[in-house]
């Protein structure tokens, strides 16, 4: 658990780890992290939107915020736990596969 | 401190009478068993497996009375401990393998994931292979009849035809081309009296010429359209919208997705080996520079989905970068 801020430290999501020394190393260093989580969430933030969802991050950067359009909030540490949130809040599975969200990205890349 | 070596862990499935403990104790023999702890389950209350390996391994175990993928999943995790502790202790000092042979009737899925989300054999244990042994002359009929047979294939990341001496060759024909059916990634080898080699590499995918770059949907009367995409990359990923997709994909998709297997090339972090079972993540593996753009592709096994949009979504992903 972090001193300052009470958060429960687990280990970090496989999206998150990265090579130290060959081998595959905890957290990433913090720059590196930083960035990465920036621009999952600008890509998060893109694939959400089709379902009227919105995400950014907390202000120490280790937590995902996702919201929708009424209000509910759901803070969550990875992306693991993004995708439950995101159902829950959307009140439907978001499918990667889906024909309207592959069509939206496509137009909005 | 230098990082000590994770245990590689080989899971050997195979229906009842297929032939298991016979590849087991060949490649025992061949390795003169240096090295190689057995654990062995058996469906029934008296274990016999485990005194035919138990002289030529370090270490044999056995988990008798039910299936180490449900009802005694909670004694392998117990056992794979105790070997661990034994490794540690110097007990079993050079321990390098761990061969799960679980019983005919087991599901390997459910034994890999309770492995890998135990909070430390996942830190100590590697997953090298799922090796399903299939009975060269029983097969054919078992994958028509058992459901645990066409779950073993499916999952696997080697098949293993036993018995192919005792059996016509357009049978074992007939057999391998249903296997390619029903998990076209996997490698498929003849084991004539239980000569096969059980211990291979990690990463076994499909020769490129054969298979790179098609996308295919293949119906059996075995299978509920069992689908197979290979893709080969020619230019590098990025890693972060590929995180994002496949995480994605896995928590929607996990059930109908059996494996995603391959290599791919990560912008800025190079060779990246991704293995899932079902919505199971390994561990990404870092290759570093050792088999770059060469080897980058990806091979999906998937029931009921359309490769196509598997692969549409992909490149929608990255398209966002």
């Amino acid at each position: 658990m972090c001193v300052l801020c009470g958060d429960l430290v687990g280990d970090p999501h496989w999206t998150e780890r990265s090579v130290q020394g060959g081998q595959v190393g905890g957290f990433a260093g913090e720059t590196n992290r930083r960035q990465a989580r920036f621009r999952r969430t600008r890509i998060l933030n893109r694939v959400l939107r089709s379902n009227n969802l919105t995400v950014h991050e907390d202000l120490s950067g280790t937590n995902y915020v996702l919201g929708n359009g009424k209000g509910s909030q759901e803070v969550v540490q990875h992306l693991g736990q993004v995708w439950p949130a995101a159902d829950k809040l959307a009140g439907v599975r978001l499918d990667p596969l889906d024909d309207g969200l592959l069509t939206a990205l496509e137009k909005s890349s | 401190m230098a990082r000590r070596r994770r245990l590689e862990l080989i899971l050997l499935t195979g229906f009842l009478g297929s032939g298991k403990t016979t590849l087991l104790r060949r490649a025992l023999d061949h390795e003169r068993g240096a090295g190689v702890a057995v654990v062995v389950n058996e469906f029934s209350d008296i274990g016999l497996d485990q005194e035919l390996a138990a002289g030529s391994c370090a270490a044999c175990l056995l988990i008798a009375g039910g299936c180490a993928c449900c009802n005694r999943r909670e004694e392998l995790l117990a056992a794979l401990h105790r070997l661990l502790d034994d490794s540690e202790r110097g007990v079993l000092s050079g321990l390098r393998r761990v061969v799960i042979e679980t019983s005919g009737l087991a599901d390997p899925a459910p034994i890999a994931t309770a492995i890998a989300t135990d909070p430390v054999l996942r830190h100590h244990f590697e997953l090298k292979a799922i090796v399903a042994v299939v009975d060269g002359l029983a097969g054919l009929e078992q994958l028509r009849t058992q459901l645990e047979v066409k779950r073993q294939v499916e999952i696997a990341d080697r098949v293993v035809i036993s018995k192919t001496d005792l059996a016509p060759a357009t049978h074992i024909a007939e057999l391998e081309c249903v296997l390619s059916v029903l998990n076209p990634a996997a490698v498929v080898e003849r084991a004539p009296m239980g000569g096969a080699s059980l211990f291979g590499s990690s990463i076994e995918l499909p020769h490129r010429s054969s298979r790179a770059n098609v996308a295919r949907s293949l119906q059996h009367e075995h299978s509920q359209a069992v689908a197979c995409l290979s893709l080969a990359f020619d230019s590098p990923l990025d890693w972060v919208a590929f995180g994002v997709w496949l995480s994605m994909l896995l928590h929607t998709h996990g059930t109908e997705l059996l494996r995603v297997k391959g290599i791919i090339d990560a912008a800025g972090l190079g060779a990246v080996a991704i293995n899932t079972v079902e919505q199971l993540m390994y561990p990404p593996e870092h290759l570093g520079n050792r088999g770059r753009a060469q080897q980058a592709r990806l091979v999906f096994i998937a029931r009921g989905l359309e490769p196509q949009s598997i692969a549409r979504s992909l490149w929608a992903f990255q398209h966002v970068a």
